[in-house]
């Protein structure tokens, strides 16, 4: 009984609007600035901007068969594109939100390709197959797809960024960064790690940034190549496993495989059971 | 140097990790650039807060909890996201298990011999001991998730589940090889993680997909 009433609530709170047709759509609500943006879409195409009004701004078109949910309860927005029942089929959508920039904002998408830019607050996106963009200077970034590749251009001193197949790509990271694939290329660039990992299966990884010690970074792939390019001056102390492919340092004696380059630096943990890896000086 | 040069440097000097130099000609243009100053102002409590966060990654927290709960409540009647959920809760728990058996594992001084009763997987002589337990435990989480997975694949594009059918097995070849490296050298702890780690990455890809078919 008690469900019957909340879904009824539900209902009338979010006041599904019908499309029969691929459709423009243009609404707003009042939005609080800190609060949490909830967006669903099956396919097509999400771009999220945060702005400065109290507002959540929704625009672009909804795919035929879909109908669109937008509401506000308390501090969450939500806004899903949802198939119309007995639709013969789900046509793509292409949202345009513009959110209040300090938004928590949590997107979710069967192949929709994201795009997110400009917010302040978390950001958390995954998708099926859909590919993610984030730019800007999210608190913290957690973005999995599990066909489609993740690229996050941010300073931001949380970013946790997974795929399957994807490549993925992490840009001006700092603090914290953990980043995985199985076939992808995993790249990630920053300054001022704090703690991290990156691991593959067979795709390759490719480093280039330094460390703010003391920490600890993990480098592993199975048999994908590891290549790192580490500051001159790195403080590291570096442990380096390789059973079947090349090892190649500009740091440390000639064929060592743990070394250490300067007094509390931090823990490099770098193994790849054929791969090769080289790790270059910053030139 | 320019705006946008001081700019890119305006996150190392709230981090304090530029030269007292450059630190000098940064907070020269901050005493004229208002926007640089905001600028400032946004980093400073952010690497405040960041600083005071755990020395580990922890899962993202849930910010789906509402919209998974009604999703929960229609599925819990078709028994679909209860098997989902009993699935990878049951994994998870089994990694918990199996960090704690690897660790029991790698700190043991000398390799025990250990008769064990009905193997999922063949014994291979030589193996350290505790191990055959542990990768029996990583194969049933795999196959949890595996199951799991089987009955989501019909809402998964085609496309999609070749992709993840090659990633699977590009998984599974590592395992083979990590494992064969394994029986010619019982004794190489190294190996023996590297190993752990794969298993580990086939359940985590199980968990992810599993979880991702799950949200729409």
């Amino acid at each position: 009984m008690a469900h019957h009433g909340l879904r009824l609530a539900l209902l009338v709170t979010l006041a599904p609007a019908v499309v029969a047709a691929q459709q423009p759509i243009a609404e707003a609500r009042s939005a609080d600035p800190g609060g949490t943006v909830k967006i669903s879409v099956p396919s097509g195409t999400v771009r999220v901007t945060g702005w400065d009004r109290d507002s959540v701004e929704l625009g672009g078109t909804i795919g035929g068969g879909q109908r669109l949910e937008f509401g506000i309860q308390g501090r969450e927005t939500r806004i899903r594109i949802v198939p119309v029942p007995d639709a013969r089929e789900g046509g793509a959508s292409a949202l345009r939100v513009r959110v209040p920039r300090g938004s928590h904002v949590a997107i979710r998408t069967s192949s929709a390709d994201v795009n997110v830019d400009d917010l302040q607050g978390a950001v958390d996106v995954a998708s099926v197959s859909g590919s993610i963009r984030v730019s800007g200077n999210a608190r913290t970034i957690y973005a999995e797809s599990a066909a489609g590749s993740v690229d996050i251009e941010a300073y931001t001193k949380v970013v946790r960024a997974k795929s399957v197949d994807g490549a993925v790509t992490v840009r001006r990271a700092a603090g914290f960064v953990e980043v995985s694939t199985v076939s992808g290329t995993a790249t990630v660039m920053g300054r001022n790690l704090w703690e991290g990992q990156v691991t593959t299966v067979s795709g390759d990884i490719r480093f280039e940034g330094g460390f703010d010690s003391p920490g600890s970074f993990r480098f592993e792939t199975h048999s994908g190549a590891i290549a790192l390019v580490l500051p001159s001056s790195v403080r590291a102390d570096v442990d380096i496993v390789a059973f079947g492919g090349r090892v190649e340092s500009d740091f440390g004696p000639a064929g060592a495989r743990a070394f250490s380059t300067g007094p509390d630096g931090t823990r490099l943990t770098i193994k790849s059971f054929k791969g090769d890896i080289r790790i270059r000086r910053q030139r | 140097m320019s705006h946008g040069e001081i700019r890119e440097r305006l996150d190392d000097y709230v981090d304090g990790c530029l030269t007292p130099e450059r630190q000098a000609v940064i907070e020269a243009h901050l005493a004229d650039c208002e926007d640089c100053r905001r600028e400032v102002d946004f980093l400073r409590p952010l690497l405040a807060e960041a600083r005071t966060l755990p020395p580990s990654l922890e899962p993202p927290t849930d910010l789906w909890g509402s919209i998974q709960q009604r999703i929960g409540r229609r599925r819990v009647r078709d028994h679909t996201l209860w098997s989902v959920r009993y699935q990878l809760a049951a994994a998870a728990m089994a990694l918990l298990l199996l960090g704690s058996l690897l660790t029991v594992l790698l700190l043991r001084p000398e390799p025990v011999k250990v008769i064990a009763t009905a193997p999922a997987v063949a014994a291979v002589p030589g193996f350290p001991a505790g191990w055959r337990e542990t990768e029996d435990s990583y194969r049933r989480a795999a196959a949890d998730l595996e199951e799991a997975l089987a009955g989501a694949k019909p809402r998964l594009a085609p496309a999609t589940v070749a992709v993840l059918e090659r990633n699977l097995r590009i998984i599974d070849d590592a395992i083979a090889e990590a494992r064969a490296a394994l029986a010619a050298d019982p004794a190489n702890r190294e190996v023996l993680e590297m190993l752990a780690d794969m298993y580990a990455k086939k359940v985590d890809v199980l968990q992810q997909v599993t979880k991702l078919s799950a949200v729409l």
